[in-house]
């Protein structure tokens, strides 16, 4: 039984009540003072005169004071249910259609929580009288389920939309979905306004900090129906999938890690499925430690230039939901490296760059210059450019001209020592900002280490640890690099003593990458490791520009920069089946996508995009809220129910059902009350006197009227 | 008498009422011969019955002329004429303070009557008392003859202040007790007392043989009330307040004080007593004129 006002903000006028008090009081300060003979006519009208004033004003003042009562508290809308009589309702039947909604429930093996909970909402909707309206939201936004604008009374209709909900995979978005319910009760007419929320009160989504006030419409009652269930035993979540930033060239590898997460207490071997839009799949078992993460990198099979994406998913752990994601990548063409110089004088890193001539490994190829004709290097667009410090410090000022406007451009130079043979001390040009002095070895050679494990160019060389290994690589001879500090040379590789062997920096756009080494085995053992394909590799690689594509969880509400308004038209490419028209927010917000696929997305004002959605890893965590307290909904009023069966929520409903509206008892009882007050208030304090005697003046016997006698003296 | 001595009988008042005269209605008990029709037989003029003779009358007495008609001893009676003592009782309660529209206050007018009275009595030869009440007898002059002797009279009427509580027929049971028997009373007052109780004070004056003669001073504030809206009452007697609106009850007032004063008229007519209603602004001798 509770007691509700739907229009609570009346009651901030409860203090108009003591008006007719204040009125009365300030009407009695004006009344006159007058002096009288005698009261003994005033008691001969009424005896009880004044107390019967006093009875009528305190009655009169009293039914004022419960008119405006009534009248404040009828605008106030007092509804009282659960105890007599029914009103109509509209109720917002909100599902939690999350992942977590997948795993089993507490009822017959085999149905989940979502089933039980579809099973309460029909059974709730099954007892909705004829006046009754309800309608059906989902935590998640799913273009699957019909989305319905305003409550209905159809049943029909709200049953083939409790049909259509599915889980889905990503994370309950609570706050949204009970601020829509409540904006769709903001506009019933009923007295009685209800949300249910049918969920498993997964502590990832309901654990969170407060939504912040709900803004629910006054008399809205709010319950959750907590639906209990039980949990996977080996549970693998897909936490990760990343394409490598660099090297997306045709023809070249896509390296892709894939992370999993094991929330259980024992190690789970999952298979780790990755497969891509031309039909390569690759299968590989995985073993992931008890509460531990295993990152898994996977190559993808060399493709072609263009936009591709990239599926991966996991089998054999007890909950599925969380399991799968997928990316999205564009590739661009193979790129040429322009190598200026005698071959000789460049040792391996032409092989290094290029180890199939067509580029298919590493989607660079090659292509020679004289040492001289810088000009034509640069108009073939090379994404590196590589010479000699002998070959750079020779060329011409025009030259030079030339290579550094190329470089500010946005170009990549490469220099190194000629392999051939150091024939004297090289002298580059003063803007490189760098110089080399020759270093005394030991005939053994010093260690090559990394200076720098987070420089780019060692990117693919980093371990899950953090650490690079350079496969115990030395240095025999070469020449220290100084570097200019004004320049912002950054160190990359070098001897254990500090000396630099390999540094970089950016002119421009550009960056200039130097060797202080040749690059043959007589300088170091670094062209035969294959670390040195990778940094010469990394040398080539630029950086993968923004291609535009959004990475997502499911659940996520992507924002497409610059858009405003509009519509957009949703079309799947792979994953979940999507062909949808959805309204863009003004701030280029777009619902939701409830599983991972990859979306192909045209807004109204022409603008495309890609959308790669991958699972919530989170919805396959076992903890829940427990009791009757709700973090996420702190400061809003609701209540919290266990719903153990389907028939628990139509039991609450049926005794809730049971209300009424007190606002025509109270219009009512203020007419009557005016009734009343007109009544007492013109109620004679005295009744009407015989009529006198007769006498010459009205009011009594003429002045000199001699009883007996016709003596008249006025 | 000095002009312009006395307040309440100024000359123009005494002027006025010259040719006026006090005439008793029942038999007085005087002690000298004067104009009104006394208990006892006398030697008067005026017949007033035979009688048996019986031994011991003076036998100058038998009317022969009836006795030769009648052929019995009868003595012819006459009235014996005397003089009458007047009382004037004059109410001095709070209430004849009050000034309504008239312009001057009852108690004013109330004592000009009783000054007026007093004059009236000793200017045809009766003699005057004055007694002045409110919740009880405040003060009592002896009934004077004259002129002359008239003068403290006048000057108590001139220190008496309106004051206190009035028990009107507590007052005359009082009264009643100490008068001679077969007077005149002439009991002036505003009369607000509950009319049967006032009117068994009348009573018993006439019961103990006095004429009793009523002049109700009223004001006609008094009796049309005609102050409007919410007011708070004060009882210049007791001081006794009530709170009421005055439009409401207004009707019901007027007809209350008529009826008042139509019982107490009625009450006096029931004990052959002379009722008079003085308005304030009635002027005195006319509200005096035809008393006799």
């Amino acid at each position: 039984m509770s007691f509700a006002f739907l229009g609570a903000p009346f009651l901030y006028l409860a203090p108009l009540i003591a008006a007719p008090v204040v009125f009365h009081f300030a009407w009695r300060l004006r009344r006159k003072r007058l002096s009288v003979p005698s009261l003994v006519f005033f008691q001969r009208l009424e005896p009880h005169l004044q107390s019967r004033k006093r009875l009528r004003d305190l009655l009169v003042l009293m039914l004022r004071c419960l008119v405006v009562a009534c009248i404040i508290l009828a605008l106030a809308r007092p509804t009282w249910s659960g105890f007599l009589g029914g009103s109509s309702a509209t109720v917002a039947i909100v599902v939690d259609n999350s992942a977590s909604m997948g795993l089993p429930g507490a009822g017959d093996p085999g149905k989940t929580r979502l089933a039980a909970g579809l099973a309460a909402a029909g059974a709730l909707v099954g007892e909705l009288s004829a006046t009754d309206r309800a309608v059906v939201l989902t935590t998640v936004a799913d273009s699957l389920v019909p989305v319905l604008t305003e409550p209905t009374s159809d049943k029909t209709h709200l049953r083939a939309i409790l049909d259509a909900i599915r889980e889905t995979q990503a994370a309950s978005q609570p706050g949204s979905a009970l601020q829509a319910a409540a904006e769709v009760l903001a506009g019933a007419t009923t007295t009685r306004r209800e949300i249910h929320v049918l969920t498993d009160l997964q502590a990832h989504e309901w654990a969170a900090p407060a939504l912040g006030a709900l803004h629910l419409p006054p008399g809205t009652t709010l319950w959750i129906h907590r639906l209990p269930g039980g949990y996977p035993e080996h549970e693998v979540a897909l936490t990760t999938l990343e394409v490598a930033a660099r090297g997306r060239l045709a023809g070249r590898p896509i390296a892709l890690r894939v992370g999993l997460d094991n929330g259980g207490s024992e190690a789970v071997t999952v298979n780790l499925t990755v497969a891509d839009d031309r039909g390569h799949r690759h299968t590989q078992p995985v073993t992931v430690p008890a509460h531990g993460s295993q990152m898994v990198p996977v190559a993808l099979p060399a493709t072609s230039a263009g936009v591709h994406w990239a599926h991966a998913a996991i089998d054999g752990d007890d909950f599925a939901l969380d399991n799968e994601g997928y990316t999205a990548f564009g590739c661009e063409a193979r790129r040429q490296v322009a190598l200026c110089g005698a071959h000789a004088a460049l040792g391996f890193l032409a092989l290094a760059l290029a180890p199939a001539a067509d580029g298919s490994l590493s989607g660079l190829t090659t292509q020679w210059f004289g040492a001289q004709d810088v000009q034509a290097a640069v108009d073939s667009h090379p994404a590196l450019l590589v010479m000699t410090w002998d070959d750079c410090g020779a060329l011409d000022q025009d030259r030079q001209q030339v290579l550094m406007h190329w470089l500010t451009g946005g170009g990549r130079l490469a220099l190194c020592p000629r392999a051939d043979g150091l024939r004297q001390t090289p002298h580059l040009p003063i803007w490189l900002g760098v110089t080399g002095e020759v270093m005394d070895l030991p005939p053994a050679g010093e260690p090559l280490i990394a200076l720098d494990t987070r420089d780019e160019l060692l990117h693919d060389l980093v371990e899950a640890d953090g650490t690079v290994h350079l496969d115990a690589v030395h240095v025999l001879q070469g020449l220290a690099l100084q570097t200019d500090a004004s320049f912002d040379w950054k160190a990359v590789l070098g001897l254990p003593d500090g000396r630099v062997i390999l540094a970089h920096r950016t002119l421009g756009a550009g960056a200039i990458s130097c060797f202080g080494i040749g690059l043959t085995q007589d300088w170091s053992s670094l062209p035969l490791a294959p670390a040195f394909l990778a940094i010469s590799q990394a040398l080539a690689l630029p950086t993968a520009a923004d291609d535009g594509i959004l990475r997502l969880l499911a659940g996520d509400s992507p924002r497409l920069p610059g858009v405003h308004g509009g519509t957009a038209h949703l079309v799947s490419i792979a994953g979940d089946a999507l062909d949808s028209m959805v309204a863009i927010g003004s701030a280029g917000e777009l619902p939701p996508f409830p599983r991972a696929g990859v979306y192909a997305l045209t807004t109204s004002q022409g603008v495309r995009g890609l959308i790669a959605t991958r699972a919530d890893p989170g919805e396959g965590a076992r903890a829940v809220v427990a009791g009757a307290l709700v973090p996420a909904l702190a400061g809003s009023p609701y209540q919290v129910a266990d719903c153990p069966n389907p028939q628990a929520l139509a039991e609450a409903w049926r005794h809730g059902a049971q209300g009424f509206d007190l606002m025509p008892a109270l219009l009512i009882l203020a007419f009557l009350a005016v009734l009343a007050e007109g009544w007492i208030a013109n109620q004679p304090l005295v009744r009407p006197a015989a009529a006198p005697g007769p006498s010459a003046s009205g009011v009594g016997p003429a002045p000199g009227a001699v009883p007996g006698r016709a003596g008249a003296a006025a | 008498m000095p002009e312009g001595a006395y307040r309440h009988l100024p000359p123009h008042l005494a002027d006025a009422l010259r040719g006026l005269s006090i005439a008793a209605r029942r038999p007085m008990a005087g002690a000298m011969q004067g104009l009104h029709r006394s208990n006892r037989h006398g030697a008067s003029v005026e017949f007033a019955e035979y009688r048996p003779y019986v031994p011991g009358d003076p036998p100058n007495l038998i009317d022969w002329s009836a006795y030769a008609r009648t052929d019995k001893h009868l003595i012819r009676r006459f009235e014996e004429e005397t003089n009458l003592t007047g009382w004037v009782l004059l109410d001095c309660s709070a209430s004849l303070a009050w000034r309504g529209r008239g312009a001057v206050a009852k108690f004013d007018v109330a004592c000009g009557l009783a000054a007026s009275l007093l004059y009236m009595l000793v200017a045809q030869g009766d003699r005057g008392g004055l007694m002045t009440f409110g919740e009880r007898i405040h003060s009592r002059h002896a009934p004077v003859g004259s002129a002359a002797t008239l003068k403290p009279l006048l000057q108590a009427l001139e220190d008496a202040q309106p004051q206190g509580k009035g028990d009107i027929a507590a007052s005359l049971h009082l009264a009643c007790a100490t008068l001679p028997r077969r007077s005149l009373v002439m009991v002036v007052s505003d009369f607000l007392q509950q009319p049967l109780t006032v009117l068994a004070g009348i009573r018993h004056l006439h019961h103990a043989g006095h004429d009793v003669r009523v002049l109700h001073v009223v004001d006609r504030g008094e009796l049309s009330l005609e102050t409007t809206g919410l007011v708070e009452l004060d009882d210049m007697e007791t001081g006794e307040r009530l709170e009421v609106d005055l439009d409401e009850i207004r009707d019901a007032y007027r007809a209350a004080v008529a009826a008042h004063l139509e019982e107490i008229r009625r009450g006096c007519f029931g004990m052959n007593a002379d009722y008079r209603l003085v308005l304030t602004d009635t002027p005195i001798a006319e509200a005096l004129r035809g008393m006799a």
